[in-house]
């Protein structure tokens, strides 16, 4: 036998200790683990991934961002108000502008109408970093379809990272050290795929203020994300599919504290963006005691005033709103 | 691209299988500048067109500078290339800092200028390469090396992926030789290898990485840190930087073992010094010895007066800090060492062991005065890291007067763990794995690396490795962070 191919067999053989030792040591933690992420908040995915598939007897007004998303929406109110079926797909500001585009792109059909709200990170650091991206595919592998080649180099990067993070997570699962906030769950979302575990909890003030306080957008990244955009459109366009761009609900303070770097990006999305722009940043930016744990994710009332702006402002645009079914003002 | 990533390692089995399949030596070159600029681009493409040209220029003057018999024209042309790399150098790493000093000397004395600073962005790894590349058109200048027989041995030598961006700083003399003859794929050198880098990953991410969050949240609030704190942050420092910057020399020595090449030792377990000029022998090694080579001798070296040998230490020193980074923190860094090393003979030092001296001496149990010393020395190495580690001058300073005067302090004890806060790891498993780690180096202190354990029974090795594997992928911090000496 030769060197080289005694050095493989040995190397392999180190490996399969390690796998085995894995195997032995692990598996009774993974299995509760599975259960973990299987009701975890990214799991959802699944949900409304579902929910997205499903036919329905009249359009779909979709949804798409990150948790401000998912946290920012009445559906019920929505529904009730506009003629549209309304499914929220915001999930995760992690995944990046691409992979949500992504996700929700096979299942449009002809007269849907999408809202866009993208958190203001997603203009920040091109591709974003692979930890979010990573937990979505734990959750469901099928995920792995809708990510873009440019998230490559960060998810190999990050790949380590991710595994040493599910050793660490299975074992403590099962001892119980796994933190699970409750509103963090698969099953705090509605059908619709709005958050609502939260709803009647008190504000989590310690998460907010641990969170970064200024942006700093890098052109090159905005104009990135504004191409990815602008390319949704023009293949939703054709599928007689309509885009509108709704900004963030980003808190007052932040959103007073980074005012030029908004307000520059906020231009460059007028002058750039091939669809509508419905709102302002400042039109939807809130006090904070709207806010539940973070400086994006609303409460109960405050999900409520901002749905309401989105049907009034989106209303004068689609064809089919009852217009004279007006919501009931906060 | 970072050792500790899956990228590397995916990169590495491909490498590794390719290389070997390839029969001829000069396609295994080519290869291997492939992959290193493959390795090196994947941080910013455009960093490869500058390690191109500088190898370009570089085997240009070499191939002249061999040829050359006129020695007005060899000096002209080695002052050429001199000027040419420390003129990149200068530009990419110390511009703003000259700059920034300019403006405020000139402001100071009230003729006010607008600041000359640019936006440069510092590529990766360039003192390493610049240093690496000045010692093959030196070494040709001075009869002491013949030129690289092609460009692509030149690139390969030059580009060699392992040691590209945070060394051993390899030079041409013993670097280039292995690049220019064949290589055959060695059982035992690559076992070796591995063990290596296995003792690198562990040190990096088990050690390194856990420490770096406490000794961050230390030196970036110092004010709000009592001085019992900051000096435990301190030592903490110190092991942090050890460990972080000698697992990188540690996997690179490893992986290029893994190529049929051999990598110089790049740290002799520093810390069981017992004097600062030992410290020395056994800190960043091909640094140190590439200042006295090419610095410290050339200036006269201690066959010079009293008084001379000083000022060529101190200068030594001060390049060192200077070559570290563009602040004055370093600086002063390097002139502490430097005085230290003035001093020592004052005090009568230890100074008279080498590298490949066993560290702390033979005895397992060391006697009382070599345990002196050994302390004596590791904290005078730690109270010059301050400096090298704080943001600013002020900052050390306040590090220093709380650290003096509040040990005394009951109170500066009451909320010492909080120093843990910013901890991944629980205190008793970091700390634990941190006194594992002293002890092992201890222990396996005559060995080049502690993890050298070829002539224990095969389970037990296997064992540890086992052991040293799990912590590290359970424990070690995989965060895709960068090494420390990547900044320099």
């Amino acid at each position: 036998m030769s060197n080289l191919k005694r050095f493989v067999l040995r190397l392999a053989g180190f490996f399969s200790l390690q796998a085995a030792v894995a195997g032995v040591v692990l598996t009774p933690y993974m299995i509760n683990y599975r259960d973990v992420v299987a009701n975890g908040f990214m799991a959802a995915s699944i949900d409304k991934q579902a929910e997205l598939k499903q036919p329905q007897s009249r359009p779909r007004l979709v949804l798409v961002g990150g948790s401000s998303v998912a946290y920012g929406y009445s559906s019920p109110l929505l529904k009730d108000h506009l003629q549209y079926e309304p499914v929220n797909m915001g999930l995760h500001a992690g995944l990046g502008a691409e992979f949500m585009l992504r996700e929700v792109e096979p299942g449009l059909k002809s007269g849907d109408i999408v809202v866009i709200s993208l958190e203001y990170e997603n203009f920040i650091g091109f591709p974003p970093g692979a930890k979010d991206v990573y937990d979505v595919i734990e959750a469901d592998w099928r995920n792995v379809q809708f990510l873009p080649l440019s998230y490559l180099p960060s998810l190999m990067d990050e790949g380590l990272v991710f595994l040493g993070g599910v050793f660490r997570r299975s074992v403590a699962s099962a001892t119980g050290d796994l933190e699970r906030k409750p509103y963090y769950q698969r099953n705090s979302f509605n059908n619709y795929g709005d958050v609502t575990g939260h709803y009647g909890l008190p504000q989590v003030t310690e998460k907010i203020a641990s969170e970064g306080k200024t942006f700093n957008f890098d052109p090159q990244d905005v104009q990135y994300v504004i191409r990815s955009l602008n390319e949704f459109n023009q293949r939703a366009k054709a599928r007689n599919i309509r885009v509108f761009y709704s900004y963030a609900p980003l808190m007052k303070k932040v959103l007073t504290e980074n005012q030029t770097q908004i307000e520059n990006v906020a231009q460059t999305l007028s002058k750039s963006l091939e669809f509508p722009i419905l709102d302002r940043p400042e039109d939807v930016a809130y006090l904070d005691s709207a806010y539940f744990d973070s400086r994006y994710h609303l409460n109960q009332d405050a999900a409520r005033q901002r749905t309401i702006a989105l049907i009034d402002r989106l209303s004068p645009h689609l064809p089919i709103a009852h217009h004279e079914n007006s919501p009931d003002r906060p | 691209m970072t050792f500790t990533t899956l990228t590397f390692i995916l990169l590495l089995a491909i490498a590794f299988t390719t290389y070997w399949s390839i029969k001829q030596r000069s396609y295994q070159n080519i290869f291997l500048i492939i992959v290193s600029y493959i390795f090196y681009g994947w941080w910013d493409y455009r960093f490869c067109f500058l390690l191109f040209f500088s190898s370009l220029v570089d085997y240009v003057a070499g191939y002249y500078l061999a040829r050359l018999e006129d020695p007005k024209w060899r000096r002209l042309l080695l002052g050429l290339s001199l000027i040419f790399n420390l003129g990149i150098l200068g530009f990419f790493k110390y511009w703003n800092f000259f700059a920034d000093s300019l403006s405020r000397a000139l402001g100071s004395v009230g003729w006010q200028v607008d600041a000359f600073s640019l936006n440069v962005i510092l590529p990766l790894g360039i003192s390493f390469y610049t240093f690496q590349t000045l010692t093959y058109t030196i070494d040709i200048y001075r009869r002491q090396l013949q030129p690289a027989r092609n460009l692509i041995n030149y690139l390969c030598y030059l580009s060699f992926f392992p040691q590209l961006v945070a060394g051993p700083i390899e030079r041409a003399s013993h670097l280039l030789p292995q690049v220019e003859r064949d290589r055959q794929f060695n059982y035992a050198r690559s076992v070796d290898g591995c063990q290596q880098m296995l003792w690198g990953f562990f040190k990096k991410m088990a050690i390194a990485d856990n420490l770096a969050p406490i000794v961050e949240r230390a030196y970036a609030s110092p004010g709000g840190m009592s001085g019992p704190q900051l000096a435990f942050a301190t030592v903490l420092f110190a092991f942090q930087i050890y460990c972080d910057f000698s697992a990188y020399s540690d996997i690179a020595i490893g992986t290029a073992r893994l190529f049929g090449f051999d990598l110089m030792q790049n740290f002799a377990y520093p810390y069981f010094s017992q004097s600062i000029s030992e410290f020395w022998r056994r800190w960043h090694i091909s640094l140190s010895t590439w200042l006295k080579d090419y610095v410290y001798i050339p200036l006269g070296g201690s066959r010079v007066a009293p008084i001379r040998r000083s000022l060529n230490v101190m200068i030594t020193f001060l390049l060192s800090g200077l070559w570290h980074g563009a602040s004055l923190n370093f600086v002063i860094w390097g002139g502490i060492h430097g005085a230290l090393i003035i001093l020592e003979p004052l005090w009568g030092a230890k100074s008279a062991l080498k590298a490949t001296d066993i560290p702390g001496g033979e005895r397992r149990l060391p006697n009382f005065s070599t345990v002196f010393r050994i302390v004596l020395t590791f904290t005078l190495t730690c109270f010059a890291w301050i400096f090298f580690r704080a943001q600013s001058g002020q900052t050390a300073a306040l590090i220093i007067r709380k650290i003096l005067t509040e040990p005394f302090q009951l109170a500066a004890y009451q909320s010492f763990g909080t120093i843990f806060s910013t901890s991944p790891l629980e205190p008793q498993i970091l700390i634990t794995l941190l006194i594992g780690f002293i002890a092992a180096e201890w222990m396996q202190r005559h060995k080049t690396y502690p993890l050298q354990i070829e002539k224990w029974h095969a389970p037990l090795r296997w064992l540890v490795y086992t052991a040293l594997f799990w912590i590290t992928l359970f424990w070690g911090t995989w965060n895709t962070g960068e090494f420390v000496y990547f900044q320099f």
